[in-house]
């Protein structure tokens, strides 16, 4: 039997406004062959964060048993070491270099439905990266805030150095044709969660900037009026729709 | 809503710190008697500057959130900068970070893990020592410190709020300093106030006291003037101390009696988020 086609995806991303493109410290990783999709957001008080948000969204990618996080993370961990612990740094570099890296780490694994079993979607978090699941008419199931109000400014994140590794979230739930999954680190998936809240439709929204002609343009703009007057914290931005349409299921 | 700007490199804000180094600093600190006050306000400033430069570390360099200032007050009041930034007023963190007097290694016990302690190297940059002398003109302090804020607001109007942290034991000489402090706090970006902070280094043997929202539990007369001159700390800043696990309540000051005042560079929020680990 040939393989199944792979799902649809999309991704954009956008630094913190006043920042450069090479400041951002999200990542975000597919094999859509296999189903697994990742969103991570580096910590920007830590150094080489975004590095080491890269490593973690690959490692989930590759791993045997992406929800075992204790059997995979020894891996990024040694490579971000190998990476950055040889570099001549200032003093200050080099102690925030020994304090590690720190991030959040969303990873979702998606089964397809078939004529033959119903599809499903299964999630691994540590911190406050999100998967956002709007089904059609606009239902919405979030993981793993719940509320808008659920952010803070101290998340769980994972380290890069020695530190234990945190019991993850998991969440798991069924994938209907017409299903899109949203993956998005916290400032844009804060502001998805109260715009459904105050009884929009920010699937709907997100949807058509990430399918318009010039998405990259459509993007920045719908964030930097989102920045300006809409509740979106400046922050960097990462939203990564995975789609399993009719088209595409 | 005030104290609510965002810092960042298109709108630092300033951190002004005073530093008592009159002679009634050569007296023992109270929390380490073999130690001089004076020192004492040394140590403190040096691990603020620390703290202030690592928040604003990269793997690339510093970023400019925040204009600092230092003014040492003994005899005379003037810039306590030397080396490469002697007589400067305000200037970028990154400056600060690159120009220290030297950076010294230095030694401290850490879990190795398997019960027990061992002994870690780290990098300890010095950018001010102790020289205690004369008088202490704290009042005149307050003045030159409004004259360089007010200087600094004129260039950025929208600023977070500046923030004045001064190291003292509270034995001015030059008058009360309550009206120069509230003249300090008069002064406002269009977010907020100027926050005046205190941290008292007393030669008292009393446990530190951090972020009290009274005076009642204060040991003397001394901690009671700088804790009536002390701004409250705003709500952001009291919910990330209450996150810190510091039990503050509405009416907290930003004052410490015996201890430093590092956890405040902690709160302040540069739109970054830090594990709760990372100290």
């Amino acid at each position: 039997m040939a393989p199944a086609d792979p799902l649809r995806w999309t991704v954009l991303t956008l630094p913190k406004h006043g920042c450069s493109d090479d400041e951002y410290e999200d990542a975000w990783a597919v094999d859509p062959v296999r189903g697994r999709f990742a969103v991570a957001d580096g910590a920007s008080e830590s150094s080489f964060a975004g590095r080491w948000a890269q490593l973690l969204t690959e490692a989930f990618l590759t791993a045997d048993r992406s929800n075992e996080m204790a059997e995979w993370l020894e891996e990024p961990r040694r490579r971000w070491s190998a990476e950055v612990m040889d570099l001549e740094l200032p003093w200050y570099a080099e102690t925030k270099r020994e304090q590690g890296a720190y991030a959040a780490l969303l990873g979702v694994s998606v089964r397809r439905p078939s004529a033959h079993r119903p599809g499903k979607w299964r999630a691994t978090a540590i911190g406050d990266s999100c998967l956002i699941r709007v089904r059609q008419g606009g239902r919405l199931q979030s993981f793993p805030m719940h509320k808008s109000t659920d952010f803070g400014n101290q998340p769980r994140l994972l380290g890069s150095r020695g530190a234990p590794v945190p019991k993850p979230d998991r969440a798991s739930g069924a994938l209907r044709p017409g299903d899109r999954l949203f993956l998005a680190t916290d400032a844009l998936a804060q502001w998805f969660l109260h715009s459904h809240e105050q009884g929009g439709r920010p699937g709907d929204a997100a949807a058509s900037v990430l399918s318009a002609a010039d998405a990259d343009a459509a993007f920045a703009d719908w964030i930097a009026g989102l920045r300006q007057g809409g509740g979106l914290r400046n922050d960097d931005v990462t939203l990564l729709l995975v789609e399993c349409g009719p088209a595409a299921c | 809503m005030p104290y609510s700007a965002e810092i960042s490199r298109n709108s630092p804000t300033a951190i002004l710190f005073l530093l008592d180094q009159s002679s009634s600093m050569l007296e023992p600190f109270g929390g380490q008697p073999d130690k001089r006050k004076a020192d004492g306000v040394a140590d403190a400033l040096n691990r603020l500057l620390q703290n202030l430069c690592l928040k604003c570390a990269k793997a690339d360099g510093i970023r400019d959130f925040f204009h600092v200032g230092m003014i040492r007050y003994g005899g005379r009041v003037e810039s306590a900068f030397s080396g490469a930034l002697a007589g400067q007023t305000l200037v970028p963190v990154s400056r600060i970070a690159n120009n220290p007097l030297r950076v010294e290694m230095r030694t401290r016990k850490v879990d190795d893990g398997a019960g027990g302690l061992t002994d870690q190297n780290f990098k300890f940059p010095v950018w001010f020592e102790a020289h205690p002398t004369g008088r202490t003109p704290m009042c005149e302090a307050f003045a030159k410190a409004k004259e360089f804020l007010s200087a600094f607001i004129g260039v950025q109007p929208q600023c977070y709020p500046p923030i004045v942290i001064n190291i003292t034991d509270g034995q001015p000489t030059d008058g009360d300093p309550r009206e120069a402090a509230k003249s300090i706090r008069a002064l406002a970006s269009q977010d907020g106030a100027v926050l005046l902070f205190n941290a008292h280094i007393s030669d008292k043997q009393n446990r530190p006291i951090e972020f009290p929202a009274e005076e009642g539990m204060l040991p003397d007369d001394f901690a009671r003037l700088l804790f009536r001159m002390s701004s409250e700390l705003p709500p952001k800043l009291l919910d990330a101390a209450k996150a810190d696990g510091f039990a503050v309540g509405p009416q907290s000051r930003g004052f410490v009696f015996n201890a430093d005042l590092v956890a405040v560079i902690r709160f302040l929020d540069i739109g970054t988020r830090v594990a709760q680990s990372v100290r």
